[in-house]
């Protein structure tokens, strides 16, 4: 019995596969390996190898900021890699995007640990360790106002990465409309974020719940999603007219 | 989306191991594995401390080779099923991406307690002449180590076995013929014995100590995972016989 010869490898059925850049370019390894490295940055102990059970203890209690911590690199990652499968170039402008992109991520890695290891501190009741101790208002107020600017930054890079796809190329619907919903999501993200740095900006000075809310507001990117749908539905129909 | 990446049959060239070539292209999420392992591997010897300032810094330096190649194997294992995994089924949808950066953060967590085993495994078959630089004084610190070993290693093999899982889903649409079915099943199960050793490991952990009065019995846990050399001595030879059944491989 011989082996039987495979049958044709399906053909990309998404649309907006069609046109990227074959293999990932030099800039894509680039930014690939500088957010891989981003996250070896947060790793959960970065200086020593543990060098007692109790130091493992204690490491392991890192994980889970460091899992929230991951999921935003992750998720960064994510949209310059979608974006760039679908409307990849090499062109000037998109290459210092993306650099400005992976300079962000950098500096922003720390402020994310800080971030989530205080928000994880304060969830558990002190159980779960923090890296970095936020005595007064003003610390507080610092860390949410660089972890908002990072966000709003960062989700910038991504939407003129958008805004450049849409000045270039065939403006078909279905690449109006998927443009469309990510500019909108972006926005959702950068209104978001600098929400978060206002309300940081107001708070009262006496402890209470209140010291949360510009964390809190990031629930508004669950907006992002029905924001995306309507403007890619008015894109189409704008694109299709 | 599927995206397969091979320029359809014409192009399609059967590898060695039985599988057709589909991802001979590196994509986004394999570079972005690639250079997360590669920095985790980095990780374990940079941090060793810093370059050794006398002979004898040098010295205890070098007698961590072993933990150090035995974890370097571990995570090099991993890190060959993913490129292996990538060359047979060329898949670059999310629940790929999902599912290979879920591995990328599990080595990341557990890039040090592997080492901190490898380094009580070593020192404890030299009897302390290679060096590990904590102690395990108590049952409890004994029972951790043990448990975080086998949660790390089993995890990591269950994301690789889902892997696996992922592709025999999309068998029909990725066009795996009967060979490559067949190889897909017994490579599923191939690391699907990891976390179930790591099961077995993890139940033995909760009865230590096993036998009273025989001290090494304590290291059972551990030892348990010797056997897994064993099953990496059957899986080729079956692997073989597939390949056997279904006659030789056209070029």
């Amino acid at each position: 019995m011989s082996v039987p010869t495979a049958p044709p490898n399906t053909v990309p059925t998404d649309p907006a596969a069609r046109g990227r850049v074959a293999q990932p370019s030099r800039l894509e390894a680039f930014v690939d390996a500088a957010f891989a490295f981003a996250l070896t940055l947060l790793v959960i102990s970065i200086d020593t190898i543990p060098e007692s059970i109790d130091d493992l203890t204690a490491a392991l209690k890192g994980v889970p900021a460091f899992a929230l911590s991951f999921a935003v690199i992750a998720m960064f990652w994510y949209q310059h890699a979608r974006w760039s499968r679908r409307y990849g170039s090499d062109r000037l402008a998109v290459t210092l995007l993306s650099l400005v992109l992976v300079f962000l991520v950098l500096i922003y890695v720390y402020p994310l640990k800080i971030v989530f290891s205080a928000a994880m501190t304060t969830l558990s009741g002190g159980w779960l360790p923090s890296t970095t101790r936020i005595d007064s208002l003003d610390d507080l107020v610092l860390v949410y106002r660089i972890y908002g600017l990072g966000w709003s930054a960062m989700w910038l890079c991504i939407v003129g990465l958008y805004g450049i796809a849409a000045r270039s190329g065939a403006p078909t619907p279905e690449r109006a409309a998927d443009i469309a919903a990510n500019l909108a999501v972006g926005a959702v993200a950068i209104a978001t974020g600098l929400a978060s740095v206002l309300i940081a900006g107001v708070l009262p000075a006496e402890r209470s719940w209140v010291h949360g809310l510009p964390g809190i507001v990031y629930v508004a990117m669950n907006l992002a999603w029905p924001a995306s749908h309507v403007a890619a539905r008015r894109a189409a129909r704008t694109a299709a007219a | 989306m599927i995206r397969s990446r091979s320029g359809g049959a014409a192009a399609a060239v059967r590898h060695e191991d039985g599988f057709l070539q589909r991802g001979a292209e590196v994509t986004r999420i394999e570079a972005f594995v690639d250079a997360a392992f590669a920095f985790a591997i980095t990780l374990m010897v940079i941090s060793i401390d810093e370059i050794p300032d006398s002979i004898d810094a040098l010295k205890l330096a070098l007698k961590a080779i072993p933990s150090y190649a035995a974890s370097f194997l571990l995570i090099a294992l991993f890190w060959r099923g993913h490129a292996d995994w990538s060359r047979r089924y060329g898949l670059d949808d999310r629940q790929s991406q999902r599912l290979s950066l879920l591995l990328v953060f599990l080595v990341l967590i557990f890039i040090y307690p592997l080492r901190m085993v490898f380094d009580a495994l070593f020192s404890w078959i030299s009897s302390g002449w290679l060096p590990a630089k904590f102690s395990l004084s108590t049952l409890s610190d004994l029972r951790l180590m043990f448990a975080v070993f086998a949660l790390a290693f089993g995890s990591m093999g269950l994301v690789s076995c889902l892997l696996y899982v992922h592709a025999w889903r999309l068998r029909e649409r990725i066009g795996l013929d009967a060979l490559e079915r067949d190889l897909t099943r017994h490579a599923m199960l191939r690391w699907a014995v990891i976390p179930l050793f790591s099961l077995i490991s993890l139940a033995l952990t909760a009865w230590l100590p096993m036998i009273p009065g025989v001290p090494w019995s304590v290291a059972l846990p551990g030892c348990i995972f010797f056997g897994l050399h064993l099953v990496q001595l059957v899986m080729p030879i079956q692997h073989r016989r597939i390949l056997a059944r279904h006659g030789p491989i056209a070029p």
